[in-house]
């Protein structure tokens, strides 16, 4: 079966007063139909710029600096601009994390969906809106026959995230880009949008890349998942085993951070297994010291190297590239093994 | 235990407090600017040095005579000395433009502060005004007020001034306004601070970019604005100088003595540029946020 | 300097506390209830954690009980006073031993002050230090919050947002405070950088030992700061109890429902059943008869829709729920 998305080496540069800034560094990534890969990282680690480079949506301060993207086996990145419109928001459909303004706000919900679909479907007026309040159904927006009529401030933040999945599956894409879907909402609206997607992905075998910096989010929705640090992918595999037995430092002391790490380390002391990450008693969260490096040229160490509590001569010398380990890859010298 | 785990030993630029004036003259446009205003206002400090005659001195070389060695720019209808009367006029449109600004900020800046800080009725009255304020042709006031109290360039820099409070205050206080809602104000109050303090420590500051784009606006304007009301017999009175007096006089001979409205109308254009290049300069380099 | 108080006496108290805004346009005005008859006691030297989400009204408590807003009904009471009502003077003596970290370390620090003139001001403000002391006391606090003392002359903008919500620390610390309101303190950081906020603030208070009130809307840090946890929805509280005992058992349904939407990180935990909410808030301008939950929740049943349930212990050894349905041996409905 040929992957939806192909990312293949992809490296992206931004413009910026201190000279050019290496947002991408040599990323690869596949998709597979109907998969969730989840793409996991903090701010500045480029996942947000994996996303838009995919969709040439790039700022224009940003180039692409070598690499190549692939979709249904077409190369986006050498394709004229009128066909990269048309493929965006048929073939592939992007939600940001915030609704509100992605939506044009004089405009009813309805006639926003109908517009896509006019424009990529060549539907007429009636068909389109008849299409539009089927899409609202899909979705799971109650009453969708009354909401297409609504404009996005008479709705729910949740409702125009729906709203905004709508838009996106309109056109019956293969992949939908997710960059932070459901950060600007609560934790139970969170649940419903989640949800959503993982329907979705299970009733029109919808591709999905999760970007996050949730890790929450990527255990419950992932099959999965790869881990951006400063513009590179440090760690790939099954969601679950990467959040199980991490094996980049990176990936571990992330994990470690996470207040959920100090539950289930309580827990799993509680039941006599290994305490991990916590100290006995203390109850204190890892930290991870230093800060990310900004990249202005591609990586000759490890980025991670001056923040790792491993010091360690190659790692300050050569490049760890992703090597297989256990069910995936993963760029380190030194896994972590002791699991 | 004490938690010093995180302090992490990046080492940055440091940006230190310099001289406005430096910081301003490390940026581009600012530098220009600076050179400009500096350049008007030397001029007008120095006029006695530099002209080479009286601001109302007639010459004694025919009217009208081209620019030549003797008269850089030329003589007027009466056969006074272009350059020195630009040169002398310069101080009248400084005097104006600096007088008319800093009125409309001693009366905008306080009401409009207040106003957005406070709201509530003070908001409301101060509004009305202001209103009240921008419906009153101006040409009217500045009538009235020669009217009362004689045609003076003191009396054209308090209608200039006076013109421009109520818009003066809408742009303060709506600044006021959106800097009352951030969280510094909130935490500055549970600091203890009083009103007169966080106004003065914390609104003010941070609407001094704002104000200085206004004032780099005001001034060029006032300049501009006070030839308007000599022309009009409103302002400065003949035979004094201005740039104002000057072009309106160069009205009348464009065609014989196209270079008597031709300097003034460039020194006008001049100074109103060097303050317009200085405020973009300030704005920027008064900001810590941009500062480089 | 420790509370004065005995150790386990409430140092900061509310009773019925409402608040209410006026919202809309003159002619059509009406009333947001934002905090809705909310009753709570912090103990000296607890950490009491108030979760809930957007529009429940917890950061509106939170401001209300450090009296930067003055509730509409009910009162406050700090160290055994009522301030509900106080002001100038009064208020600004409660503001030296009543702080607060806020949520946004970009909006809540003065983008034209340097960092050591922000957590000196209140130290110049109240004339507790000036001179070389003062100088003494921010590098020390500059230091106890982990902030290097070199950068005291720095600006807002060239610190990280862990570096600044340091800061905010360092300035709500400064004065010694017997209660420190956290609103969101880390709700704008990175994952690792949170971590070192939540570590500092534990480390803190076991150093200087004040009363925490710990406001977030996540539930897993809510239970690795607090001691005890109040859950609010609506404007109101509906279950308060040990951090360990609410996510034990939990019994209020919209607990449970929160508690099962914060997505767990291991397959063991994955196996809790979950629970998705159907709906949102409602509106606080227009909130539901009888319990305010009933619109959301999946076992309402019709007493629910009429009568509003009252926010107390439901079995002898039970923590306070207001709940109608939860059973006589203290557990919650099932979902």
């Amino acid at each position: 079966m040929t992957p939806v998305l192909e990312v293949d080496g992809l490296s992206v540069g931004f413009r910026s007063d201190d000279g050019e800034v290496l947002a991408l560094d040599d990323v690869s990534l596949r998709v597979e139909p109907g998969e969730i890969v989840g793409v996991v990282g903090e701010s500045g680690c480029g996942k947000s710029t994996l996303g838009l480079s995919i969709m040439g949506l790039l700022p224009g301060s940003a180039s692409v600096r070598g690499g190549g993207v692939r979709l249904g086996g077409r190369d986006l990145l050498t394709l004229p601009p009128g066909e990269l419109r048309r493929l965006r928001g048929s073939e592939v459909g992007m939600i940001f994390q915030e609704p509100m303004s992605s939506l044009n706000p004089v405009m009813p919900v309805g006639r926003q969906i109908g517009e896509v679909l006019r424009r990529h479907r060549d539907l007429g007026r009636t068909a389109a809106a008849a299409r539009a309040v089927e899409l609202l159904d899909l979705v799971g927006i109650p009453d969708a026959g009354r909401r297409s009529r609504a404009y996005p401030h008479q709705l729910s933040g949740g409702m125009r995230q729906r709203v905004m999945i709508a838009i996106a599956i309109a056109c019956e894409p293969k992949l939908l880009i997710a960059d932070e879907p459901t950060t600007a909402l609560d934790v139970t609206v969170q649940a419903q949008i989640l949800d959503l997607l993982r329907s979705l992905r299970d009733r029109v075998d919808l591709a999905i890349m999760l970007i996050t910096h949730n890790l929450g989010v990527i255990a419950t929705m992932a099959d999965r998942v790869s881990i951006m640090y400063a513009g590179r992918k440090v760690e790939e595999g099954p969601t679950r085993d990467i959040l199980d037995t991490p094996r980049h430092p990176y990936t571990a002391r992330l994990l470690a951070s996470t207040p959920q790490a100090a539950r289930s380390a309580a827990v799993s002391a509680a039941a006599g297994g290994p305490g991990g990450s916590v100290e006995a008693g203390g109850r204190r969260l890892a930290e991870i010291p230093g800060r990310v490096p900004t990249m202005t040229a591609p990586a000759t160490a490890c980025t991670f190297q001056a923040r790792c509590h491993r010091d360690v001569d190659l790692c300050t010398r050569v490049r760890p590239e992703l090597e297989p380990a256990g069910g995936g890859l993963v760029a380190c010298f030194h896994p972590e093994e002791s699991w | 235990m004490t938690a010093v785990t995180a302090v992490d030993t990046t080492t940055e630029r440091v940006v230190r407090r310099r001289g406005v004036l430096r910081r301003i003259a490390g940026h581009r446009t600012g530098r220009i600017g600076l050179v400009l205003v500096g350049g008007v206002v030397l001029v007008a400090l120095l006029a006695p040095v530099l002209a080479p005659f009286g601001p109302e001195e007639i010459t004694g070389t025919p009217a009208l005579t081209g620019p030549s060695g003797a008269h850089w720019l030329g003589t007027d209808e009466l056969g006074r000395d272009v350059a020195s009367r630009i040169i002398w006029g310069s101080r009248t449109s400084l005097q104006v433009s600096v007088l008319a600004t800093l009125l409309a900020l001693l009366v905008a800046l306080p009401l409009g502060l207040m106003a957005g800080y406070f709201r509530g009725r003070l908001d409301t009255v101060v509004m009305r005004l202001t209103d009240t304020g921008l419906a009153f042709p101006f040409i009217v006031l500045a009538v009235g007020l020669t009217a009362i109290f004689g045609p003076s360039m003191v009396n054209a820099a308090i209608a200039i001034g006076i013109s421009q409070v109520p818009m003066l205050i809408r742009v303060v206080r709506g600044e006021a306004l959106a800097v009352r809602e951030e969280d510094y104000i909130a935490a500055s109050v549970a600091d203890g601070a009083g009103s007169a303090r966080i106004l003065g420590r914390h609104v003010l500051p941070n609407i001094v970019n704002t104000l200085i784009v206004q004032v780099t606006v005001l001034m060029p304007f006032a300049i501009i604005t006070e030839s308007m009301l000599s022309f009009l017999g409103l302002g400065v009175q003949p035979p004094t100088p201005s740039w104002g007096v000057m072009l309106t006089a160069a009205q009348a001979y464009t065609a014989q003595a196209p270079w008597l409205a031709v300097f003034p109308g460039l020194a006008i254009f001049v100074a109103a540029l060097g303050f317009n290049l200085l405020g973009d300069g300030a704005r920027d380099a008064l900001d810590p946020r941009r500062a480089r | 300097m420790v509370s004065q108080q005995s150790p386990g006496s409430p140092v900061l108290r509310a009773g019925g506390l409402v608040k209410d805004f006026q919202v809309g346009s003159v002619g059509r005005r009406s009333v947001l209830r934002a905090v809705d008859g909310v009753d709570l006691e912090l103990a000296a030297g607890e950490t009491f954690g108030l979760v809930g989400e957007s529009g429940s009204g917890k950061s509106t408590l939170g401001k209300v009980l450090l009296r930067l807003q003055t509730p509409t009904a009910g009162t406050v009471e700090f160290e055994g006073r009522d301030i509900s009502r106080a002001g100038g003077r009064e208020l600004r003596a409660v503001h030296r031993r009543l702080r607060m970290v806020f949520q946004d370390p970009y909006s809540s620090l003065d983008p034209r002050m340097s960092i050591g003139d922000i957590v000196a001001e209140p130290l110049r403000l109240h004339r507790v230090a000036r001179g070389r002391d003062l100088e003494a006391r921010v590098t020390g606090l500059f230091d106890q919050c982990g902030l290097a003392a070199a950068w005291r002359h720095r600006y807002p903008h060239e610190l990280s947002g862990g570096q600044r919500q340091r800061v905010g620390i360092a300035r709500a610390l400064s004065l010694r405070p017997s209660v420190l309101i956290a609103d969101e303190p880390v709700s704008a950081l990175d994952v690792s950088v949170q971590a070192g906020i939540l570590n500092l603030l534990k480390d803190l208070q076991a150093d200087l030992g004040f009363t925490c009130l710990f406001i977030s809307h996540d539930l897993s840090v809510v239970e690795f700061m607090c001691d005890r946890i109040a859950v609010m929805y609506l404007g109101r509280i509906v279950e308060v109890a040990k951090a360990s005992e609410l996510f034990a058992l939990p019994r209020h349904p919209y607990t449970q429902a929160l508690l099962s939407a914060d997505p767990p990180l291991h397959a063991d935990a994955a196996a809790t059943p979950r629970v998705v909410l159907s709906g949102d808030m409602p509106s606080a301008l227009d909130p539901p008869p009888g319990c305010r939950f009933h619109t959301r929740c999946p076992v309402a049943e019709a007493v629910c829709r009429t009568e509003d349930p009252a926010l107390v212990p439901r079995a002898a050894d039970g923590h306070p729920v207001a709940c109608h349905l939860v059973l006589a041996d203290g557990s919650g409905p099932r979902l």
